[in-house]
């Protein structure tokens, strides 16, 4: 990235003015190293200041430091609306609502499953199902798919998929209020309907991770987290196919709908409404009925896994201490109460509908899940007052890609890396040889690189870190 | 060549190019491309012929809101296809897509399957013509 026009306010912090193209309503601002700006695409500094553009934005729009480009906002982007006079827009959640991290511990040792680690991995791959049309274990009529949009993980645990603690680990207790099926379209339920309890492709995964640091050993402790080599599952999925229905439909909703609230936007990705309009609440309640799946998802998937490990090690999966660490959304617009200072030294104590695009909610005390690549490891760290302060409360939410699927899938051969990968230790599953290949760690940034720079910016704070021993890809 | 994908484009998801010297050719291309992003179009049996019909007043909406019908049979009927006979006219009501397409419900077991579409954005979404052909170019989120 071309850094001339950016000034630089902190050692992590540079700001785009909004004299630097016509439109622009607020600064934009970059969490970074001078390092990471460097290798970040150009495409990020278009997107983030389009999105500065948008009517009713509030304080500054931000790009973290995983950014690249994305559709709309780009990834790694954090935007605030005032809720009377701003806009929701899909491009500022992405297609798939709800996509998330969840990170779940057990009181197994790297020893205790690496002799059983492929009859795990390979159970593992055939109950969550993963890639083109997986189909999950679930049956559900129209009905009940529109009781769990509702109830979010409460569906689970009515329906025996979820343990009672389990909700309180989870972003909103894994229920957002707001939801509303009947927002949600026809082909969006019919999409769905057979996915429940599987994991897509593309860089969704379900890993078994060891302990490899632990920096913060009594916030560790207090999580669950007590020794080096301890064995944990993280799982990166979506809202699958009824999320990303949901963003096709209202991108085509709001695009019809722009001119009558004359609003213009620089790239048709970031089509938007006003917040309070009608067809701004029905996105927002169609929104949320796909987050609150999207935890539904992720939760029929702890289920699986606890069983596979029951299956396995022959114990209970309570016996085997499989707890919920916390699982947070990286995709979603959530209205929450926030008090920063904008640009014009103004306070703004108020609440706002904050878009996060490939970025993780990042409040004091609270968990946050960072996942690198499948040959790196990944990353739990607790949110800051210093967040909330100057980001809405937000952080990164992995480590972004560096180079293209289609040049991957060109450099790289799948069964060379999954070879590879055995090598390194790490046992394999995946649906797709081609999809594995897109994956390589290769075509990731460094995900201690955007860690480190979250932290020097005060945004997150580590507290383990953890490397891959087997993992399940789509 | 039918289509190509872009490599520079796209950095977390798909791109490609199609083409065609008609309308027609370039939407069944536009559809194989799509098509073969998620599996190998040549391991797919064209055993049930699905009709899709629509109409738009502007063409990239039409090339947008079928290629979104493809991602959506291929979750919800878990269809994926492999033989398409498309036509295109234009009249004063815009233009009218009539397509027939062939193929066959997922099978993990036959299939040669690839990467999982979520949807098709709009993201440098263009349909041109230069030199006597057809290009349309489509970014896809894997």
């Amino acid at each position: 990235m071309e850094t001339g026009n950016l000034e630089q306010i902190s050692n992590t912090i540079w700001e785009l003015p909004t004299g630097f193209k016509p439109g622009m309503l607020v600064p934009a601002r970059l969490v970074a190293t001078k390092k990471l700006l460097q290798e970040m695409d150009e495409g990020v500094l278009e997107q983030i200041t389009n999105v500065t553009c948008l009517p009713g934005i509030v304080g500054y729009a931000w790009a973290l430091s995983d950014a690249h480009w994305g559709y709309g906002f780009p990834i790694g982007g954090v935007a605030a609306f005032d809720l009377e006079e701003g806009v929701i827009s899909p491009g500022g959640i992405g297609f798939d609502i709800n996509c998330g991290m969840r990170l779940i511990t057990t009181n197994l040792e790297a020893h205790d499953v690496l002799p059983r680690l492929p009859k795990l991995v390979d159970l593992l791959f055939e109950r969550v199902p993963s890639g083109v049309g997986a189909r999950g274990p679930l049956r559900l009529s129209l009905k009940e798919l529109e009781e769990l949009m509702i109830e979010g993980a409460g569906w689970c645990l009515k329906h025996g998929f979820a343990w009672e603690e389990d909700l309180a680990h989870i972003e909103e207790g894994g229920k957002i209020l707001g939801a509303d099926p009947t927002k949600v379209s026809q082909r969006a339920k019919e999409r769905v309907l057979k996915q429940l309890g599987t994991l897509g492709s593309g860089n969704h995964y379900l890993e078994v991770q060891k302990v490899a640091q632990i920096f913060d050993p009594s916030a560790a402790s207090r999580l669950g987290i007590n020794q080096i080599d301890q064995i944990a599952v993280m799982i990166h999925c979506g809202s699958r196919g009824l999320g990303h229905q949901v963003g096709t439909d209202y991108l085509r909703i709001f695009d019809n709908v722009m001119e009558k609230y004359k609003i213009t936007v620089p790239d048709r990705q970031l089509v938007c409404a006003p917040f309070k309009s009608p067809e701004g609440q029905d996105y927002f309640a169609a929104m949320v009925s796909a987050a609150n799946c999207a935890f539904a998802n992720r939760q029929v998937i702890t289920h699986q896994t606890r069983e596979c490990f029951e299956q396995v090690f022959g114990r209970s999966a309570k016996d085997l201490g499989m707890n919920l660490v916390y699982d947070v959304a990286h995709n979603i617009a959530k209205i929450e109460n926030h008090k920063t200072i904008d640009h014009k030294s103004e306070i703004i104590n108020k609440k706002l509908l904050v878009h996060r695009k490939g970025a993780t909610r990042s409040f004091p005390g609270q968990p946050v899940i960072i996942g690198g690549s499948m040959e790196t490891g990944s990353y739990l760290l607790t949110g800051t007052d210093k967040a909330l302060e100057i980001t809405f409360g937000s952080t990164v939410h992995g480590s972004g890609r560096t180079m293209s699927r289609t040049k991957a899938k060109k450099q790289i051969r799948g069964r060379d890396l999954e070879k590879k990968m055995k090598e390194e230790g790490i046992y394999v599953r995946t649906a797709s040889y081609g999809g594995l290949a897109e994956e390589a760690g290769a075509a990731y940034k460094n995900i201690s690189e955007v860690v480190e720079a979250v932290e020097l910016a005060g945004l997150s704070q580590k507290i383990a870190s953890f490397t891959p021993i087997g993992n399940i890809k789509g | 060549m039918h289509y190509k994908f872009l490599p520079e484009i796209a950095t977390a998801d798909i791109a490609f190019e199609a083409y065609g010297k008609k309308l027609p050719e370039l939407f069944e291309n536009s559809t194989l491309a799509l098509m073969e992003v998620m599996a190998d179009t040549k391991t797919i049996r064209p055993r049930r012929h699905v009709i899709c019909n629509m109409q738009h007043a502007i063409l990239e909406d039409l090339l947008f809101d079928f290629l979104s019908e493809l991602v959506y049979q291929k979750d919800a009927k878990r269809l994926l296809f492999s033989k398409f006979r498309i036509k295109i006219q234009l009249s004063a009501k815009g233009y009218t897509l009539n397509a027939n397409i062939w193929g066959e419900e997922i099978d993990p077991q036959r299939h040669k399957l690839r990467a999982d579409i979520k949807a098709v954005t709009w993201h440098l979404f263009k349909i041109e013509k230069k030199n006597n052909r057809y290009l349309a170019r489509v970014v896809l989120d894997i």
